[in-house]
């Protein structure tokens, strides 16, 4: 306590230094007085009472420097001085501070900016109490049943079905809490107007299970999703309710109607929650139970997994121990679904019944985005970590030519009696100042960066809800970067330009190439820093630059070009077939009457969307051991489809208005297919089935069309059947594509008119051209390719700068040696070389240092790239041309001018 | 010591300290008054002691201090420390006697 109180006294006479001086003056003052009349009356003259009291008091200075030094922190305020003393020194070349602030506010701005991105996709956790007790389930293995998955590379482990979600639920002894989620859209309607919505249905323990509480109302409780169909309540993300409700209270206890269905707001979540997806923000929470389409959900089926598990661990349990005791329970339910797997050897049924149940941390929630977006992220924060060194290299580079022009003044504080580690700290000081002003530019950048980063994730459908905004980790990630900054490019050139040899110093004529060349080499070293980096982020560049061009000309297989698309989903609203079909034909002809439309189509499953549908085949003629067990994609699609995308048809027929419902069930297949399953034989004419090999073959093949791609550009082409949509069960929404004569987005309106004529509760979603849509497929690829150039030019650029200044110094300090050597006779070409091949040397050691930190980073970043690889022949000669070319452009000026010398000036030059 | 004047004596400046500190030593201790003023600065950010301005006896401007209520506690636990150091010693000294 006590302790505390005095620093808070020293501290804050910090800033009162001036009346604290006054007061210990003026005390002192009185004390003299009232000895001086003391002394008086015991008799002393007045001169004599004075000097006694003088002595008796003691040294006045001393007095005064141990009274500072007990008022406040000496320290601290000798480092203030050096502070104030550094922003004089850096205004008085105001040149140098504006190159050394900006190189350093590029730096640690850009490295802040994809830091708060990163941060927020991979190490963020969530806003709740104890995330890390949080867990998500997988329940790897084989499976029969159908399977909606969301993560990448796990098979579809992270789907569960609800009957198992239930038992796993109330019969563990390790969780707290199993809450399941599963994410939907869904159409919202409020006072007549009808928009989507991302809803994240959730089983009524989801908030308890994640500690989340209610801004308003009530979140969901058990009993909301007790029984399917239970209570239509929903509840409001703060977000959305602010956002699109503008805060209103009263919409509590109002009646939204979601899918045409009326629910009940109940409350809104506590602001910050955002849901357990980063990237995806749901906008409302359902209960699970509710039916939210004409679709059933499987509540029932033990092979529908579909629901994500997540759940809290009692206190005191660890990860493994709850694996461990949720085996047992685990592998029993399994033993119950055994007789559900149909035809199995017993192999199959042994490794079903050996699959064990796995658990992962979930204290950042589900790591979809992290899978999708961290290895670009990381591959970022390299890049931007390579430009940051050679930023500081710069500005080190920068410091030790300013330490060389302040020889002078370094010598002659020397001699006045400084101490080295006193000008040492003097001017580590200063580069933590100008590192600190770096920070201050860096941190308006890094706001623009990342702001930029989460407007353009949102904009191509990555993610949503990332925020730009630099919370505290992020501030103390740029304090510490500052602090790292300015050691790492103050010291070496501190600890030089202290080095300094007293006398030649002074002496001056010879004292520029004594101490000139330990400068020197600091700035080669400098130099080859550079260089390597700089190697190292061409390289990159360039790799993410051929890997662009990979994706770009990807031959779709289809022409995208004056084609508009949008999705409707009249299920959501609650029409049943029947009457969805009605409408799509009203639809199609409505829009097809537009003028300056060519062409409509349609498909079940959007195209390039990353969306894609498929199940099992069995087809005419196959050998009983492969009838049903091979597997292929499926869409339902409008007839003129192939003819409206340009997708060439190769053998048969287009689908028609005749292929209808109550018409015999055609297909049409791919080229793929077709080369998987009629190796041999002409697949038209020919007949299959979805699904297992008993039943009739129900389908007749009627035509073959060329492959195209058709979930992503970077897609394997697999093989495809189609069918008229209107032969297709629950067909519940389509996205339609419209050819146009001009600019597609010209009949947008015309669109939006065609289906709210037809339905006004309707919403229209993903209208885009569909050649954004294809855009959207590469936005990563394109803002890495971007990113790294920008970074890969900077470095070049900040690399080129470092051999231009070290060259043109040393062209500086030479001058006299160049001078007699023309005097003697060299030729122009003799000096250049010369020059050159010191540089030449350090290029070489930058290359043959950066190389093996090329080939580091292109292992990290090969998996990013589209058929190219980051260290390849091509890619490693065409940075080290561009290097080179570079080097050659920056020593133009330097040499050029040691060829100007003329020897007279220059012996005379001093 | 400090402490213990200001606790005689009341509200004292510093000049009143010093002189009072030499006397009460009989003159033995005599230092210079100089390094009184750092001493009770750091007495008085510790909170034993309180100063504020005011006008002597002979009508001069000074600044006046005295003890706070944990500058009294300070005094108690120190002098009683310092009498069981000395008591120890004193134990030591007279125990020692009659062995040499």
């Amino acid at each position: 306590m006590r302790p505390l109180r005095a620093t808070w006294a020293r501290f804050r006479n910090l800033f009162r230094t001036r009346k604290l001086d006054r007061d210990l003056d003026a005390e002192l003052a009185a004390h003299l007085e009232f000895h001086i009349a003391d002394n008086l009356r015991a008799g002393m003259s007045t001169a004599e009472a004075r000097r006694k009291a003088l002595i008796k008091l003691g040294g006045l200075d001393q007095t005064r420097d141990d009274y500072r030094g007990t008022a406040g922190f000496p320290f601290l305020e000798s480092l203030l001085q050096d502070a104030q003393f550094a922003i004089r020194t850096l205004r008085k070349s105001p040149g140098f501070t504006a190159v050394a602030v900006l190189t350093l506010g590029l730096g640690i701005g850009a490295n802040t900016g994809i830091f708060t991105i990163l941060h927020q996709v991979l190490l963020q956790r969530l806003p709740v109490p104890h995330p890390e007790q949080l867990v998500l389930l997988y329940g790897p293995g084989p499976r029969q049943g159908h399977i909606s998955s969301d993560e990448n590379h796990t098979d579809g482990a992270e789907s569960f079905s609800y009957p198992m979600y239930l038992n796993l639920r109330d019969r563990n002894e390790v969780l707290q809490g199993l809450a399941a989620k599963d994410s939907a859209t869904v159409n919202l309607s409020f006072h007549g107007s009808t928009e989507q919505a991302d809803a994240d249905v959730v089983t009524g323990n989801y908030f308890e299970t994640l500690g989340v509480h209610a801004a308003f109302g009530r979140t969901l409780e058990p009993a909301d999703s007790a029984t399917v169909g239970g209570n239509p309540v929903v509840v409001l993300s703060y977000a959305y309710w602010k956002n699109h409700f503008a805060g209103d209270l009263a919409l509590l206890n109002q009646t939204l109607l979601v899918n045409h269905r009326p629910m009940t707001v109940v409350g809104v979540v506590q602001p910050g929650f955002e849901g357990i997806q980063r990237g995806f923000v749901p906008q409302v929470y359902i209960p699970i139970t509710q039916p939210l389409s004409s679709e059933p959900a499987g509540f029932e089926n033990h092979k529908d997994y579909w629901i994500k598990l997540m759940g809290r661990l009692k206190p005191g349990v660890t990860l493994q121990r709850a694996q461990v005791g949720l085996a047992p329970l685990y592998g029993s339910l399994l033993r119950d679904e055994l007789p559900l797997q149909t035809g199995w050897n017993d192999t199959e049924k042994a490794q079903f019944l050996d699959k064990k149940i796995v658990l992962r941390p979930g204290a950042r929630g589900r790591p979809i985005l992290e899978a999708s977006a961290g290895p670009q992220l990381v591959a970022l924060m390299c890049l931007v970590a390579a430009v940051l060194v050679i930023a500081c290299a710069n500005v080190a580079g920068l410091l030790t030519a300013r330490g060389a022009v302040r020889q002078r003044e370094i010598g002659a504080r020397l001699s006045l009696g400084a101490s080295r580690a006193r000008l040492i700290r003097q001017l580590i000081v200063e580069s933590l100042l100008l590192s600190a002003a770096g920070t201050l530019l860096g941190l308006l950048i890094a706001d623009f960066t990342s702001s930029t980063l989460a407007h353009f994730a949102e904009e191509n459908g990555i993610a949503t809800g990332l925020s730009g905004a630099l919370n505290s980790p992020v501030l103390l990630f740029a304090c510490a970067l500052t602090f790292l900054c300015g050691i790492l490019f103050g010291v070496a050139p501190a600890l030089r330009t202290t080095r300094v040899e007293l006398v030649s110093t002074l002496k001056e004529q010879t004292g520029t190439l004594a101490s000139g060349s330990s400068n020197t080499r600091l700035r080669k070293a400098l130099v080859v820093c550079q260089v390597a980096m700089a190697l190292l982020l061409v390289t990159g560049a360039g790799a993410f630059a051929r890997s662009l061009y990979n994706v770009k000309h990807i031959d779709l297989g289809l022409h995208p070009y004056h084609v508009l698309q949008f999705t409707v989903a009249p299920l959501l609203n609650g029409y049943d077939q029947t009457r969805t079909f009605t409408f799509f034909h009203a639809l199609e002809d409505r829009i097809s009457a537009l003028p300056s439309v060519l062409s409509i189509s349609a498909a079940q499953e959007p195209l390039i969307a990353d969306s894609d549908r498929g199940s099992n085949v069995t087809v005419e003629g196959e050998s009983p051991a492969e009838a049903g067990s091979r597997h292929a994609l499926r869409n339902a699609i409008a007839p003129g489809h192939f003819s409206n995308l340009a997708i060439p048809l190769l053998k048969g027929r287009e689908f028609s208005r005749a292929d209808g419902s109550g018409s015999p069930e055609v297909a049409i297949i791919n080229e793929s297919f077709a080369k998987a399953f009629f190796p041999a034989t002409d697949p038209v004419g020919r007949h299959m089935k979805f699904g297992g090999r008993s039943g009739t073959l129900n389908m007749e093949i009627v035509g073959v069309v060329k492959d195209s791609h058709h979930s992503g550009v970077k897609e394997q082409i697999q093989p495809l059947v189609y069918i008229p949509y209107s032969q297709e069960k629950n067909v519940g929404a389509l996205t339609f594509y419209v050819r146009t004569a001009q600019d597609p987005l010209t009949v947008a309106a015309a669109v939006r008119h065609a289906v709210s004529g037809l339905d006004s509760s309707l919403p229209v979603a993903d209208l885009r051209t569909f050649e954004r849509q294809i855009d959207r497929q590469f936005a990563t690829d394109r803002l890495i390719a971007a990113l790294a150039g920008i970074f890969g030019a900077l470095a070049a650029v900040l690399a080129a700068i470092g051999i231009y200044g070290l060259l043109a110094y040393t062209v500086a300090q030479r001058t006299r040696e160049i001078g007699i050597r023309m005097a003697l006779g060299a030729d122009a070409r003799l000096i250049v070389a010369l020059l050159l091949k010191d540089i030449a040397v350090l290029i070489a050691v930058g290359v043959i240092l950066g190389l093996p930190v090329s080939y580091a980073l292109g292992r990290l970043i090969d998996s990013l790239l589209y058929s190219a690889k980051a260290f390849e022949f091509l890619g490693i000669a065409g940075a080290l041309a561009l290097l080179l070319l570079l080097t050659l452009l920056a020593s133009y000026l330097p040499a050029r001018r040691a060829t100007r010398v003329d020897p007279l000036v220059a012996l005379r030059y001093e | 010591m400090i402490l213990k004047t200001l606790q005689s004596m009341g509200l004292l400046h510093g000049y009143g300290i010093a002189r009072r500190i030499e006397q009460t030593s009989g003159d033995l201790l005599s230092v210079n008054y100089g390094t009184l003023y750092p001493a009770l600065l750091k007495l008085e950010q510790d909170g034993y002691i309180s100063s504020e301005w005011g006008v002597s006896e002979n009508n001069r401007k000074a600044k006046f201090y005295k003890l706070t209520r944990a500058g009294r506690k300070q005094l108690e636990k120190e002098a009683r420390e310092w009498y069981q150091a000395t008591a120890i010693l004193a134990r030591f000294l007279n125990a020692e006697e009659p062995n040499s």
